[in-house]
Parts: structure tokens; sequence; C-alpha cells
């Protein structure tokens, strides 16, 4: 079986927030159509990667690329523009504008009018109850309809690679795995997936591969299931015995 | 639902505001005729409505990047200026004026078509077609200028109030890519300071150019339009067609600018943007972009008001954006800052408020002032007395006007429609 391309790929990316350095050289690669999931524990520096790739946080050193392309100095909107779409630790939505206008922000660098329409409609298919609450602003929503409103506001720019960052924080269990079905149909539909979480269990078992990361630095990688039955993940990620 | 709650809150309160203040004037006016209380407040209306265009400069730029611009106002005289030097000869003195007005415009043109080309990759190509840009702009400025001593305008008056506002607008986009861009990630206070330097820069810079004596519109430029004619609306109630054609313009530009921020894609980048600037910046908006758009738009509008301010009555000079903006800037905390609405409403607020000041003067012609004499209360003396000695109080619209806000601001510290910063979750 040949491998598929290499989508997003980061080469001994250094980066921090002013003289903090957090991130010591992190490299990893996500190829098109995977599920990748970054485990590691509270301040590893997970959400840093994310930053770093999409230009929140500009790395100091090493590259970024995407399909080939070195996009590491790029700015944010340039970064969007390639089809890398971050769906931010706390959803971020933009709380005084309505469901709606959230989600043709996600659209907003697409200028096909009618397809947007067509995509927004989908959105509420999916997510039945954004349709419902179309209208509301989105600050309005309870948290679990938050992340779904981050979420399709996220597909509305019809992502190349979607990099999730703890998309099941704070939400009860049933509406975790309803999240997770979400981002394996995504998935599904072609879409590459980069997925940040503390709930290792359930990301290892949906991921194909998975990279732990600790202070700044990658300390292990395998398939979802490898990881799932190693010892030090199973002791420190998983809280088994 | 929080949201919602606040919104309508807002408009509560101004609601209530509105109508207390309403029934306020309809009380000490309707003792002598209804007509009276429409007349001040059609006085009040084209005052209002030019601080209410000013002053949503103020607020989109805040709300975006939480900056106070101070040389918002040296922005507004700027325009005056450049009106007047499309269809004034310099004065005597300005020996200097043609050089620095061609640098001036080289530099804005220059710097705005620097923002606009960002498609072109290449720094230098970039660079090469902005400087090209510049000098092509300031070549034909030198050409559209009346001489020294020869007289007359080359461009009809209409004509050099649009070339002004496309001016003014580089002007804003230039402040910002110059002084402000720089300074975004740097401390707050390290931007204001900036701009208040900004500020008594362009204020001294303008001294350069046109001297500091107080000038006006010669007469012979002045449009029939904008005419001082009056025109009547009711027997009693007339205005002139000048404020006629401000009250107008100014209700299309702000209807103009509510569909603008609420329905086109710009617009709707620019609230996001005001949201939260990183986000946006995620979903492909470009942020600097869109700052420089509220600077631009800001500088429009206040260049669109501009010319028909000073044909009021007021004299050009370079210190007159200094009172003006702090009436407008005060207008839009008063509204809420960062609330578009709500910087129209407070500059209409203020300018109503500040027109219904000289009643103070004519107290003793109602109705209840001679009921209050009958009483004892006063004596018409005393009241002569207290008028002159107060150097006549409806002279002090200013004052009342800022009395008034701090009023509003005591009881609503956000503002008519502001909100508490919402904690961005
Ligand atoms: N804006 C910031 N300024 C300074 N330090 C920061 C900033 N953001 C994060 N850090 C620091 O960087 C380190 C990594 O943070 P990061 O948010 O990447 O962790 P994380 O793995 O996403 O953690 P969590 O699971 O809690 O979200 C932490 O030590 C944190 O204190
Ligand atoms: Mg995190």
């Amino acid at each position: 079986m040949t491998n598929p391309p290499v989508l997003l790929r980061l080469d001994a990316v250094e980066a921090g927030y002013g003289s903090l350095r957090i991130l010591k050289g992190i490299s990893f690669e996500v190829c098109a159509g995977e599920i990748v999931t970054l485990i590691g524990s509270n301040g590893a520096g997970k959400t840093t990667v994310l930053n770093a790739i999409c230009g929140v946080v500009p790395p100091r050193r090493g590259t970024v690329t995407m399909d080939g392309h070195d996009i590491t100095r790029l700015q944010p909107h340039e970064i969007a523009s390639r089809g890398v779409v971050h769906v931010p630790e706390g959803r971020k939505l933009f709380p005084d504008m309505t469901v709606a206008e959230n989600l043709e922000m996600g659209a907003h660098l697409r200028r096909d009018r009618a397809g947007i329409r067509a995509d927004m409609e989908k959105m509420y298919n999916l997510f039945p109850i954004l349709g419902e609450r179309r209208h509301a602003p989105a600050g309005a929503l309870s948290g679990g309809e938050q992340q779904m409103c981050a979420i399709a506001r996220g597909l509305m720019a019809r992502p190349r690679i979607m990099m999730f960052d703890e998309p099941s924080l704070g939400l009860a269990p049933k509406l975790v795995e309803q999240i997770f079905g979400i981002i394996r149909a995504i998935n599904d539909e072609g879409t590459t997936v980069l997925l940040v979480e503390q709930n290792a269990h359930m990301a290892l078992q949906l991921a194909h591969r998975g990279y732990v990361i600790a202070t700044g630095e990658i300390t292990l990688s395998g398939s979802g299931s490898e990881l799932l039955g190693n010892e030090m993940v199973k002791r420190l990620y998983l809280g088994e015995a | 639902m929080a949201t919602e709650r606040g919104r309508q809150s807002g408009w509560n309160t101004a609601l209530w505001w509105g109508g207390g203040f309403a029934l306020f004037a309809l009380v000490i006016t309707l003792n002598r005729d209804f007509e009276t209380f429409l007349r001040y407040l059609v006085l009040g209306l084209p005052q209002g409505a030019i601080i209410a265009l000013i002053a949503v400069g103020y607020s989109m730029v805040y709300g975006i990047i939480q900056l106070i611009n101070f040389a918002h106002g040296e922005v507004f005289m700027f325009s005056t200026f450049f009106v007047l030097m499309l269809l004034v000869p310099p004065e005597g003195g300005q020996t200097m004026a043609p050089a620095l007005i061609g640098a001036t415009v080289f530099l804005i043109v220059a710097c705005t078509v620097w923002v606009l080309a960002e498609r072109i990759p290449a720094r230098w190509m970039r660079g090469a077609v902005a400087v090209a840009a510049g000098a092509a702009a300031a070549a034909a400025n030198a050409r559209l200028m009346p001489a020294t001593g020869a007289g007359a305008a080359i461009l009809p008056f209409f004509a050099a109030y649009a070339l002004a506002i496309v001016y003014t607008c580089c002007l804003g986009v230039t402040m910002d890519l110059l002084a402000y861009r720089p300074l975004r990630h740097s401390p707050r206070l390290i931007a204001l300071i900036t701009a208040i330097g900004l500020s008594l820069f362009l204020q001294n810079f303008a001294q350069l150019i046109w001297g500091s004596s107080s000038r006006y519109f010669p007469a012979s430029v002045r449009p029939a339009i904008l005419g001082s004619q009056q025109v009547t609306l009711t027997p009693a109630l007339s205005l002139s067609r000048l404020d006629l054609v401000i009250v107008v313009l100014a209700l299309a530009l702000m209807a103009g600018l509510q569909l603008f921020v609420m329905k086109t894609r710009t617009g709707r980048a620019m609230r996001a943007c005001a949201q939260d600037r990183v986000t946006a910046s995620l979903m492909g908006v470009e942020v600097n972009r869109v700052v420089a758009v509220a600077f631009a738009l800001g500088a429009g509008l206040a260049a669109m008001v501009a010319p028909l301010y000073v044909l009021r009555g007021t004299p050009i000079h370079p210190q007159m954006g200094y009172m003006v903006g702090i009436l407008a800037f005060s207008s839009a905390v008063l509204g809420g800052i960062g609330n578009i609405t709500g910087a129209m409403l407070g500059g209409m607020v203020i300018g109503i408020v500040s027109a219904f000041v000289p009643l103070f003067d004519a107290l003793d012609r109602f109705a209840w002032f001679e009921a209050a004499v009958r009483a004892g209360w006063i004596t018409r003396e005393g009241y002569a007395e207290f008028v002159q000695g107060f150097g006549k109080p409806g002279q002090y619209q200013l004052a009342v006007a800022y009395a008034f806000m701090i009023l509003v601001i005591v009881f609503k510290p956000t503002g008519l429609l502001g909100k508490a910063s919402a904690k961005r979750a």
C-alpha cells in the first residue's frame, strides 16, 4: 500500500511567548485524509503547536509546510486561505453576531454565494439546533451548541485540513460522543483532521495516528492502537495503573 | 440571552434619556409655544448631525483596535484645508505652501496605494507603484491648485469637495500605516500617547503650511444650494438651505453606514474584528486592511461634513479640529464608545442639547416666569443681573453639553448604547 501524500509537515518548530520558549523543536506530519491526534497534559504546548501552524504564534525556528509550500512566515489570514482551518480552544465565536453571521464569517474567503448558501443549509441539517437558533446571537448559545457552531463555522471554509483544539472540553459525555462522531464524518468526507485532546482515550480510538507531546517536545508517536496499548501512555494519559 | 437583554437595556436607557429630555424641553417651551421648541430643535439638528458623523470616526476605530485616535479632529481640520487649497490661492507669506502640499499629497497617496496594492507580492514593485502613484498625484494636484496671486479657482466647489474627501481618506489610511500600525502590539498607552503626539504634529504642520490666521471660504466659491437662504417648512419654522443639506446628507450617510456595517462582507469582517481580532484573522480576515478601511471611512465621513461645517460660519484654522474633536469624542463616549449607532445618537443628542441652551437667556419671556415673579420668588431685575453677570448663560453651550454628558456617564458608565465589555469566553 502506498502512503498518501503528506499534507502538513512541521520540521523542528520552535515557538513561544515573549522570552518563554515553549515549543522546543516539534516535528510531525499529517498525511492527506488522516486523523492525527496530539495528546499531552495541561501546559504541554498543544495549543501552542496549533497556534504556530495557523500563524497566531509565529514560529521562531523551523518550518511549517502545507502541501509542499512553506507557510512558516505567512500571516494567519494567508494561512487560512490555504485551507488550514482552526477551531480554536474555547470556541471563540463572535458572541454578538448571530449564528448565521458566524457561519458566514467562516466562509469569509469564499466568493461563491450560492455555494455558501447551500453549505449553510447543510450545516443546519447537520446541526439542527443551529438551524433553529440561526438568528440568535452566538453568545446566547449553550457550551455544546457553541462548540457545534464553531465546528460548523470551520466547515464553512471548506477546509483541506481542520484543526480542533479540545472540542470536548466541558461537554457532557453524550455530547462528546456526538462531536467525535461528527469529526469522523468530516474525515470520511475527505477532510484531513488534526485533533488536540485531553480525552486521550477517545482521541486515540478515533485517530489513525497520534503523537504525545510533553513540555514542548514530541516524546512518542505511533498508530492510535499502538499508543492505546503503550505502557507509558496508559500510565500518564489514560489514567490506568 | 445575556446579549439580547444587554442590547435591549441599551435601547431602553437611550429611550429613557431621550424621552426625559424631550419632556424637559417640552415643559419649558410649551409654556410659550410649541413652535419655539421646534425652532430650537431644528437649530440643533445640523449641529448634531455634524458632531455625530465625526464621532463615528472615533468609535469605529476604537471598536476595532481600542485606540482613541486623538488626531481625528485634525483629520477633520485638514479636510477643510484641502478644500481651501484647491479653491483659494495661498496667501502672501506662504511661500512654502506649494512644496509642503506637494509632499503631503505625495505621501498620503503613496501610502494609500501601498496599502491597497497588497496583491503585488514583491515589495520593491509594490513600493515603486506606490511612489509612482504618489508622484503622479502630487503633480496633478499642483496643476489643480490656483497659483499665488492669479486668483480664480480651477476646480468648481463640488469637485474640490470630492477631491478633498479622497485626500482625507488617504490621510486617515496614512496615519494608521505610519503611526499606529507599528504599535499594534504595544501597550495601549503607547498608542494613545502617539495619537496625542500625532494630533499636535498635524496642528503644527497645518500651521506651517497655511499659517495660523483664520480663513473663510470666499463667498464667490459658495454654491447656491449651500446658501444661507431660508427654506420655509411651516410658516413659523424655517432653516437655511445649507442646514437642510447637512441634515439630509447626514441622515443618508448614517443610513448608508449602518447598511455597510450590517450587510456587507467588509462590514461584517469589521464587526468580527471588533469582537475578536485574532479569531477574525483565522477566518481569513486581513485585520490590517479592515483597520485601514475603518480609518478611511472615519476620515471620509469627517471630510463630508467639514466644508459644510465651515460654511455655517466657523473660521478655518489649524486649531479648529481640536474643539470639534473633543466634542465629537465625548459624544462617542456618551453613545458608548465602540458602538457606531451610539456615536451617531450621542452626537445628535449633544447637538440638540446645546441648541436648547440659549433658551436660558430668555426665561423671562415664559408664562411661568411671570407667575414666579408674582409669587415673589424671583424679580425681573435679579434675573437680568444674573444673565448679565454670567455674560449670558446661553453662551455656555459647551459647558451644558459636557455637564449633560457627565450626568449620563455617572448613571450609565458605558454610555447610552454601550455595554460592559463582555469577557470573551
Ligand atoms: N499567551 C501566553 N503567554 C505566555 N505563556 C503562555 C501563553 N499561552 C500559553 N502559555 C504557556 O505555554 C505553555 C503551553 O501552553 P499551551 O496552551 O500550549 O498548553 P496546552 O498543551 O494547550 O494545555 P491545555 O491542555 O491546558 O490547553 C504553558 O506553560 C502556558 O503557561
Ligand atoms: Mg490548550
